[in-house]
């Protein structure tokens, strides 16, 4: 019923990454930047891990931990201060064709139909006009927005705006999927509606998932791995594996390793974010 | 009319008040467009007998159809139209893209704000001298003087607009590598268009405000020259007729735009 095209031949299958090369490396990856004031803040100390092929990974830590700075270097918009950080084996120096990005503000063209926000990307990357709309129709299918191909943004709730730019960063088929909180401007309703459709898109096109989020409980629900990022200048202070089974579900939720899961992330996130606290305390008079 | 006003008194005065948006009807609108302006000319007539000062509406409506039945407007209409069409379009093809580069750079803000900001409160008139000893009398520097005064309000808006441009959009244009053109044709000017129109009609507005103040200090031609010689001479009617004829033009032309800008916004 649901187009597959998206899940292109040819790609390469996890089982056959003996080496680990393929997926998303980060090595000893630290980040600085400029505040306005001229003062240099260190948002990331040192981050290693490996993203494997076709893995959901979310990145959690207390807020201003330099969550998003690091997505923001996977994604070649910012370039980290030291170490690296490889796709498939190549360093990354700029925004990639394979790789695509969901922010939490809306980002949709205001002026422009749903349609023609889904392709922008592909009009962006040249593809003509039929080729794009055509691709960009499949994937409105996907994300569960048939019928409203030719509305425009404003006509659509925050979910829908956010269906609206997951499938605009799906459309051109990239392999891996940086979302920075996408569903963190939604409500809680809302939110795990959307998380369960995200889970539903993701099964169906089996892309690399680098997610940010504040929220312990959706970044269980939706991992396969939660990475618990310390206080800035942050580095990982855990990597809590979830082996609850796919595909998950409302029962996932109410389960006993769900909630072990959580506490176990909740337990680390606890005292990382109670320096975290501490420092802000510090800074002011 | 008395019955929606006793209606809406009632509901003001009822103890729960819901606030159900009252429903206008779809001819109310259109009506009380219409009614402003006919209570201006009442009042015009009713000001007329109380005073030599002021002809009345109807004489300076018969002076101003004469001007176009005899012919002696189109001159005048001609010359102004074309000191505001040339110095406007002028003053937006400078403005516009200047008013961009400073929108999208924090270093060239920072450098010009405050000296546009300054500049754009000195009264541009007082560059019309120097604008007649460089040009002479005519049309070039009466366009000159319309293109500065237009230049600025277009200038400021679209940098503010440039620069108001929402971030996540601009890094979705990074994000998806797209070129410097790109961002602006395809990201930029169309998230920043509705202010930047904004600024074009203030613009618009002040360019013809700019030429009738230079056509009464020292013109060949002009409605604002009509309005001088007509004042010299206490042609009262015809002075009036002129300056209705102005007031009609000018509104004229901000509908047109306000009509384009309502047609760009819907494409």
């Amino acid at each position: 019923m649901l187009p597959t095209a998206s899940s292109a031949p040819g790609q390469p299958e996890t089982a056959g990454d003996r080496d680990g090369r393929l997926g998303v490396r980060l090595a000893d990856v630290g980040v600085v930047y400029d505040t306005k004031d001229g003062d240099s803040v260190e948002a990331v100390r040192s981050a290693s891990g490996h993203i494997a092929d076709g893995r959901f990974v979310s990145l959690i830590g207390p807020s201003g931990c330099g969550k998003s700075t690091l997505l923001d270097v996977v994604g070649g918009l910012l370039a980290p201060r030291s170490g690296t950080v490889t796709i498939d084996g190549e360093p990354v120096t700029g925004p990639r064709r394979d790789t695509a990005m969901v922010f939490q503000e809306d980002s949709t063209l205001h002026w422009r139909t749903v349609l023609s926000n889904v392709a922008f990307g592909l009009e962006i990357a040249g593809v003509g006009r039929k080729q794009r709309e055509a691709a960009a129709g499949d994937i409105v299918a996907l994300v569960g927005l048939t019928g409203f191909e030719h509305r425009h943004p404003r006509e659509l709730s925050g979910g829908m705006k956010q269906r609206v730019a997951i499938a605009r960063a799906l459309v051109a088929d990239p392999r891996i999927l940086l979302m920075d909180e996408p569903f963190g401007a939604l409500d809680q309703q809302t939110r795990m509606f959307m998380g369960r459709e995200l889970l539903r898109v993701w099964d169906e096109t089996r892309k690399s998932v680098v997610f940010v989020t504040h929220d312990i409980q959706e970044a269980v629900y939706l991992s396969d791995e939660v990475w618990v990022m310390s206080a800035r200048p942050s580095e990982f202070t855990a990597k809590v594996v979830v082996d609850l089974d796919r595909p998950r579900g409302p029962g996932t939720m109410s389960s006993r390793r769900f909630h072990d899961l959580t506490s176990q992330v909740w337990e680390v996130l606890r005292v990382e974010s109670e320096k975290a606290l501490d420092a802000q305390r510090e800074l002011e008079p | 009319m008395t019955t929606t006003e006793t209606a809406v008194a009632a509901a003001d005065t009822a103890p729960r008040d819901t606030r159900q948006p009252r429903r206008r009807r779809p001819w109310q609108l259109p009506a009380a467009r219409l009614a402003v302006p006919l209570l201006a000319l009442l009042a015009w007539q009713l000001i007329d007998p109380v005073t030599d000062l002021v002809p009345a509406p109807a004489d300076t409506i018969r002076e101003l159809y004469s001007g176009f039945v005899d012919g002696w407007i189109y001159e005048g209409l001609r010359a102004t139209a074309s000191a505001v069409g040339t110095g406007f379009v002028l003053g937006t093809v400078v403005a516009f893209p200047l008013g961009y580069l400073m929108g999208s750079s924090k270093t060239l803000t920072a450098i010009f704000e405050p000296l546009v900001a300054g500049t754009f409160a000195v009264p541009r008139v007082i560059l019309y001298p120097i604008l007649l000893a460089v040009f002479g009398v005519g049309l070039e520097a009466e366009s000159a003087m319309v293109a500065i005064s237009a230049f600025f309000p277009i200038l400021m808006s679209t940098a503010a607009a440039v620069r108001n441009v929402s971030p996540s959009l601009l890094k979705l244009g990074r994000s998806l590598s797209a070129r410097p053109l790109q961002i602006a044709r395809k990201i930029v000017i169309p998230d920043a268009a509705p202010s930047i129109m904004v600024g074009i009609r203030i613009g618009f507005s002040i360019a013809f405000i700019a030429a009738i103040i230079a056509e009464l200090f020292a013109a060949k031609d002009g409605l604002g020259l009509l309005i001088s010689q007509s004042y010299a001479v206490l042609d009262l009617p015809r002075m009036y007729a002129v300056v209705l004829l102005v007031m009609l033009a000018a509104f004229a032309g901000n509908l047109l735009l306000w009509w384009a800008e309502r047609r760009l916004r819907k494409a």
